[in-house]
């Protein structure tokens, strides 16, 4: 446990340097993914497995998906979008996330292997008195709530931002509208 | 059992990273990558706490903080939409309007 903190310390780390230095865009988001799986297999060695999950469904399945398909949005009428993307087939693009996502995946086998799969079948203790379902649904369910409010009011400002370009723009095809082509954007 | 020092060592680190990219990169897309990673940073200082005292509310503080730094995406991803829509740039000096 101590070995895949400290290797998944220095690959975070790593990892998170590059998103800042990056210059493109889908580099950057390539050692974000890393640097959160990173994140989460220190949380798996800290012995917090909820906020694991966590951390890989919300943050790598969703943030990441959000970003990219931002991107994809402004990039889509440009005709240098099949360029770049031959470009980011190149090694140079790959070579450096495949070298840390390795590192990552034998400390990963590491940890598969070292456990000790006879102690899980009759492990009582792992369901301890005070497990996390019962304090989040018990005294804590404020917490719960306000996520869900504050997911409900980001769901609204988000609406509201992005209505008037939705509703003024193609968003499929990338082509600007003839209403919008010829004049100038407001303000 | 890993000492509390290196897991708070790791975070502040993280958080600087992340800062630094807030203060030299003037993509907007860029500034809220870093911002995401400021985040982890924090959430990494949650749950190292959660170790330490072998307590649960620094999992349900990093539940919170996962959830906030989900809305706070795909605001500043609205807000990013907006902006793009308006200038066609992403640099956000261009913001400074009122040269303040």
């Amino acid at each position: 446990m101590v070995s895949i903190f400290y290797i998944s310390a220095i690959i975070a780390i790593l990892a998170s340097f590059k998103v800042i230095t990056g210059t493109t865009l889908y580099s950057a988001l390539l050692y974000l993914v890393i640097a959160l799986l990173a994140s989460a297999s220190i949380f798996y060695s800290l012995g917090a497995y909820f906020s694991t999950v966590l951390e890989v469904i919300l943050f790598v399945g969703i943030a990441t998906i959000l970003f990219i398909s931002i991107r994809s949005y402004l990039d889509l009428g440009s005709p240098k979008f099949k360029q770049q993307e031959k470009g980011n087939l190149a090694p140079k693009f790959w070579l450096g996330p495949l070298i840390l996502v390795f590192v990552l995946f034998v400390t990963l086998l590491y940890s598969i292997a070292s456990t000790d799969y006879s102690l899980l079948i009759n492990d009582k203790s792992s369901i301890n008195s005070m497990s996390l379902e019962a304090v989040l649904l018990g005294p804590y369910i404020l917490i719960l709530e306000l996520a869900a409010l504050l997911i409900l009011g980001t769901i609204i400002v988000t609406y509201h931002f992005i209505n008037d370009i939705t509703l003024t723009k193609d968003s499929l095809s990338g082509k600007p509208n003839k209403a919008t082509v010829n004049k100038p954007a407001k303000k | 059992m890993i000492p509390l020092m290196h897991s708070l060592m790791l975070a502040s680190a993280l958080f600087i990273i992340g800062l630094l990219g807030v203060m030299i990169r003037r993509n907007l897309l860029f500034v809220l990558l870093s911002i995401m990673i400021m985040m982890n940073g924090a959430i990494v200082a949650f749950i190292a706490a959660d170790h330490h005292w072998q307590q649960l509310d620094g999992q349900i503080m990093s539940l919170l903080a996962i959830i906030t730094t989900l809305a706070q995406a795909c605001v500043g991803l609205a807000l990013l939409l907006q902006f793009y829509h308006r200038r066609k740039t992403l640099n956000i000096d261009l913001l400074s309007e009122m040269k303040g």
